[in-house]
């Protein structure tokens, strides 16, 4: 299996599409199970934030002797896309739906909040963030890998391919525009 | 959904480079380098989603949408007695899940807290273990409840609280779209709530509008005492003993809201109640605002220092929506940011204090939170009054106008005579006696009790007995202010006292430098006028005018005695002389204070009166217009010259035949009068008079009655009994039970109207007599016959004495002693009476209504004495 995800990962960068396909679809069954066991079950579960997720997901895919600092790279961008497809599902499986701001921004905030308001708020990001690829790919990666991946600054600067400053910078007009966005 | 038409790439650019600026220079640098103005609109609305975001994104997904573990686990589960509905909320340490009891005993659903797997370290075990101790010490209303508490069978700590329906305090403002005031009232409940907290020793520490819910009737509920700890004796909460204090705690594990911590908390010192006072100054500056107090934008140590205790909040009212920034302004804002002080020490020491505050803002009262200047007393004192007692106001507002112009008439004098030093001793000793006087309206002065406005003008009055012996002029200039307040509140007999007395000492100084002696005659004489008593009003004003010719031809205030003169002359009916002065006032007017002013509306006011009475009915129309035009524009609603001119209109209208819109505007006039002057007052006495008889005329008596019966005591104990408006006031009811057959009050009324002129105008006045035979005439209903024909006969000696044997007045009262004989069966007496009668009548060539009522009576009395025979 792991030997798997890595023949996929090393063949993503040769620039394989299908490839490609192949490893988000692995990446993301992987970190759909993760996240279940990390609630439902107190052997994986002293993690609770994305980023322990994505790096488990990360260590029990990949042979991290094979795989190059580029590729840890690829997986971080593949594996931010996937829980943020991740956390959609779940949100609307939570009876989300699109009300148009039925949600308090704050539920973006503050930990203390009712969970299907928080549901309908990350389908309302995630609704926002597909209308600012349009105009901007690049932002919108950059709020996938740091709000949906938890990834950090440098992670986020990793598998985007950009310096950390413009990583920063992008992420502070992102949130500017989403919050605008979804203020209205 | 922004469609943008402008260059994304330019944008971004600009934005980033907005950003290196300080905020406050951004827009001119943006007016430089951006010169699309749709460009300009977008950038100026990411700037500011950039300043309001504050930590919007910063939690990520997971932690905000993770998959609960209620899905898979938790749903259908027993814990304790408790059957797992779904998941509320999740919070630093633990879910919060709505659940039901599930032994059938009744159906209950609670809020369960549970601690989550995976943080069942020692510490939040203890801190677990900690709330549930404080919430069992807590039982108050807007707290919620602690119902329960174990340990499950699996061994997780959980406690069941009263599950609260209800939205978080902000959200709950928002959606309803709360006032100020409501939103004032809503967060007394949660001071109320934290009081009770302190007072059982228990600081919260974690106070925001998360822990904060309101119920659908509106009752505000306290949650989640999760980091609240229990005071040591010595009030403090025994600081990072555990190190959960600390910042880097706070960063680890988000046990705090930074944006809501006080400094002393994130820098990880003692934590008090005050804690919890500056908490609640960020709950409050939120809810007013809609804003946080401080934007935390990384939750770096360094930038939650920065944020929480380097940067002082703007002023909520900088901040706030326009819609309530007017509100905010001042009291609001001094009391917020009172809250937020950096130092405990300086903050409101208890949340009593807090509460008492913001209470007393509601009320319209002073706050302790203000500095102590007579300009913030009396600004306050006015605008409680403005409603309850707008007549408070109107004293004030001629107090502090008075005073400024006699301050300002000094300078002019100063300017002229220069001397300099004397115009500033007298600025000086005006404003110290404001001081004192305002000073008085503070709670440590007044234990509670609100002064009402004559009490302060006693207290002023008191001061002045003895202030200032030194300095004549200023204390005449006082006393003449004073006596202006009293007469505004409608204290005639105080106020003309205080006149006489400022008078008197004005006239003692050599010349009248600055005008102090004519503006005190120009205002006694106005306080003549309100009491129609014109024959002593006029000499004060030809005096007054006098001196300023001498002093000053070109004297800013030469109109207003004139003003008062013309309309003294419309009142006496002389309406040539009255015409001439008040187009003279108008022109004086117009060139000193321009066609906008309020004392040209004054003019146009007086000059449309006294046009109305000359029958000019346009021209009278057009002067009023304009006159509460001005009004309209320079004062608030209800103020008694708006009013003024109302009551005129309606005159203007009566006399033009329109008598709906001139009951409708008198009406109007009445309910505004009620609200200024709700103890009363002559302009509101005479305005009831007036709409009385106007209903009186249309023979709606009994409306008439209701409208004047229950002003009639108030009126004689703000005026006295010998008042003029009183005394007709009397009348007029007596008049309207007489009609209405209320025979045994309409005496009582007609009685006390008797005693009132015999007293005030003496036996001979024509009131009086006129007084003695309506009161016979009732007598008479009564079938008192002997005491009517008594005071009837009496009447006709005097009026006999007075205006000679052949008055029409003479022939009225026969006629009214002619029924009274006739009644008492004496037909002859009653005969003679009416043929004397109907004698003078023919003679005096009288409109008719005396003479054919004299003939209809004859004519009875004869046809009866024919049947007897």
């Amino acid at each position: 299996m792991t030997d798997a995800i890595t023949d996929v990962l090393l063949g993503a960068r040769d620039g394989d599409a299908r490839a490609l396909d192949r490893l988000f679809e692995s990446v993301y069954d992987e970190l759909r199970r993760v996240a279940h066991a990390a609630l439902r079950n107190e052997q994986t579960g002293h993690t609770l934030s994305t980023t322990g997720l994505v790096h488990e997901a990360y260590f029990k895919l990949v042979d991290q002797t094979r795989v190059e600092w580029h590729d840890r790279a690829h997986f971080f961008g593949v594996a931010a896309r996937a829980m943020r497809q991740i956390l959609v599902e779940y949100a609307r499986r939570r009876g989300a739906v699109k009300r148009g701001g039925q949600f308090r921004l704050v539920a973006l905030e503050e930990g203390l909040v009712p969970a299907d308001e928080r549901a309908d708020a990350i389908v309302a990001v995630d609704e926002a963030l597909t209308r600012l690829a349009e105009h901007d790919p690049a932002m919108a990666r950059v709020v996938e890998c740091r709000f949906f991946a938890g990834l950090t600054e440098e992670e986020t600067a990793e598998a985007t391919g950009a310096s950390v400053r413009t990583v920063q910078r992008q992420w502070r007009r992102a949130k500017a525009w989403l919050y605008q966005e979804l203020a209205s | 959904m922004t469609t943008a038409r402008f260059d994304w790439h330019e944008a971004d650019r600009l934005f980033d480079a907005a950003l290196e600026l300080p905020a406050e220079e951004r827009a001119r640098w943006l007016d430089e380098h951006c010169p699309d103005p749709e460009l300009r609109r977008h950038l100026e609305r990411l700037l500011e989603a950039d300043a309001a975001a504050g930590r919007f994104l910063e939690l990520d997904g997971w932690r905000i949408a993770g998959p609960p573990a209620s899905e898979d686990d938790a749903v259908g589960r027993l814990v304790g007695p408790y059957r797992i509905v779904r998941e509320l909320a999740r919070g630093g340490m633990g879910i919060v899940y709505l659940a039901e009891r599930a032994d059938g005993q009744f159906r209950q659903q609670v809020a369960l807290k549970l601690i989550r797997h995976g943080i069942d370290s020692d510490r939040i075990h203890r801190r677990f273990l900690a709330e549930r101790q404080i919430l069992a010490r807590l039982s108050h209303a807007n707290i919620a409840r602690l119902l329960d508490g174990g340990v499950s069978d699996r061994g997780e700590p959980y406690f069941a609280i009263e599950y609260v329906e209800g939205v978080a305090i902000i959200a709950h403002a928002e959606a309803r779209a709360l006032g100020v005031s409501e939103r004032l009232r809503l967060f007394l409940q949660v001071a109320e709530a934290v009081r009770y907290a302190h007072q059982n020793l228990v600081v919260h520490r974690d106070l925001k509008p998360g822990n904060i819910l309101v119920t659908g009737d509106g009752q505000v509920k306290l949650l989640d005492f999760g980091i609240a700890k229990v005071l040591r004796g010595d009030g403090q909460a025994g600081a990072a003993e555990d190190g959960v204090d600390s910042l880097v705690t706070l960063t680890e594990d988000r046990l705090l809201t930074p944006e809501y911590a006080a400094p002393e908390q994130v820098r990880g010192e003692a934590i008090t109640t005050a804690t919890d006072i500056y908490a609640l100054g960020t709950v409050l500056y939120e809810l007013l605002t809609g804003r946080r107090a401080h934007h935390v934008e990384r939750r770096t140590p360094t930038e939650i220092v920065r944020a929480v205790v380097e940067t002082i909040p703007a002023a909520p009212s900088a901040v706030a929506p326009a819609a309530r920034r007017r509100e905010l302004r001042g009291d609001l804002d001094v009391i917020v940011l009172t809250a937020l002080r950096k130092e405990p020490a300086r903050r409101y020491q208890t949340v009593e204090k807090l509460a008492g505050d913001l209470a007393r803002y509601l009320d319209g009262l002073p706050v302790s939170a203000r500095a102590d200047s007579w300009r913030y007393r009396a600004g306050k004192f006015v605008r409680r009054h403005r409603f309850g007692a707008a007549a408070a106001a109107a004293v004030l507002a001629s107090l502090v106008a008075g005073l400024a112009g006699t301050v300002w008439q000094a300078r002019v004098a100063s300017e002229r005579a220069r001397v300099a030093s004397a115009e500033a001793a007298k600025q000086r000793a005006v404003g110290e006696f404001l001081v004192r006087l305002f000073a008085r309206t503070s709670p440590a002065h007044t234990l509670g009790h609100d002064p009402s406005a004559s009490e302060l003008l006693d207290q002023g009055r008191r001061d002045l007995d003895t202030a200032l012996a030194e300095q004549p002029e200023t204390r005449a200039a006082l006393l003449a202010a004073v006596a202006q307040a009293y007469g505004a509140l409608g204290h005639m007999p105080q106020s003309d006292t205080l006149f006489a007395q400022a008078v008197t000492l004005a006239r003692t100084q050599p010349r009248d430098a600055d005008g102090t002696l004519a503006a005190a005659l120009t205002g006694w004489a106005g306080n003549f006028l309100v009491e129609s008593k014109f024959e002593q009003a006029a000499p004060l004003l030809r005096e007054a005018i006098a001196l300023s010719r001498v002093r000053d031809p070109d004297d800013p205030w030469m109109a207003r005695p004139v003003r008062a003169l013309g309309r003294v002359y419309t009142y006496t009916g002389q309406h040539d002389s009255a015409a001439a002065l008040l187009r003279e006032a108008l022109a004086l007017d117009l060139r000193h204070h321009g066609p906008a002013s309020t004392e040209t509306a004054s003019s146009y006011d007086d000059l449309g009166y006294e046009l109305l009475k000359q029958k000019n009915f346009a021209g009278a129309d057009t002067a009023l217009g304009r006159a509460l035009a001005i009004w309209r524009a320079r004062l608030p609603a209800d103020h008694p010259s708006i009013l003024w001119t109302l009551s005129n209109l309606a005159a203007l209208r009566l006399a033009q035949g329109n008598r709906r819109e001139a009951e409708a505007l008198l009406r109007e006039v009445v309910a505004a009068q009620h609200r200024v002057y709700p103890r009363g007052h002559p302009e509101l006495a005479h305005s009831l008079m007036w709409l009385g008889s106007l209903l009186a005329e249309e023979g709606r008596y009994a409306e008439a009655e209701s409208l004047t019966a229950p002003e009639v005591a108030r009126h004689r104990s703000l005026l006295g009994p010998d008042n003029d408006h009183v005394i007709v006031m009397i009348q007029s009811l007596a008049d309207f039970r007489y009609r209405l057959g209320k025979l045994g009050q309409a005496e009582r009324d007609q009685r006390e109207v008797l005693a009132g002129w015999r007293r005030t105008l003496g036996p001979e006045h024509h009131r009086t007599l006129d007084a003695e035979e309506r009161l016979a005439v009732i007598l008479r209903e009564e079938g008192k016959l002997g005491e009517a024909s008594a005071l009837l006969s009496d009447a006709l000696v005097v009026r006999r004495r007075v205006g000679g044997d052949r008055g029409i007045d003479v022939a009225r009262t026969l006629l009214e002693l002619a029924i009274v004989d006739e009644r008492a069966g004496r037909p002859q007496d009653a005969e003679r009476r009416l043929r004397e009668a109907l004698a003078i009548a023919r003679a005096a060539k009288s409109d008719g209504v005396e003479t054919a009522q004299i003939e209809s009576q004859l004519g009875a009395v004869l046809d009866r004495e024919r049947k007897r025979r």
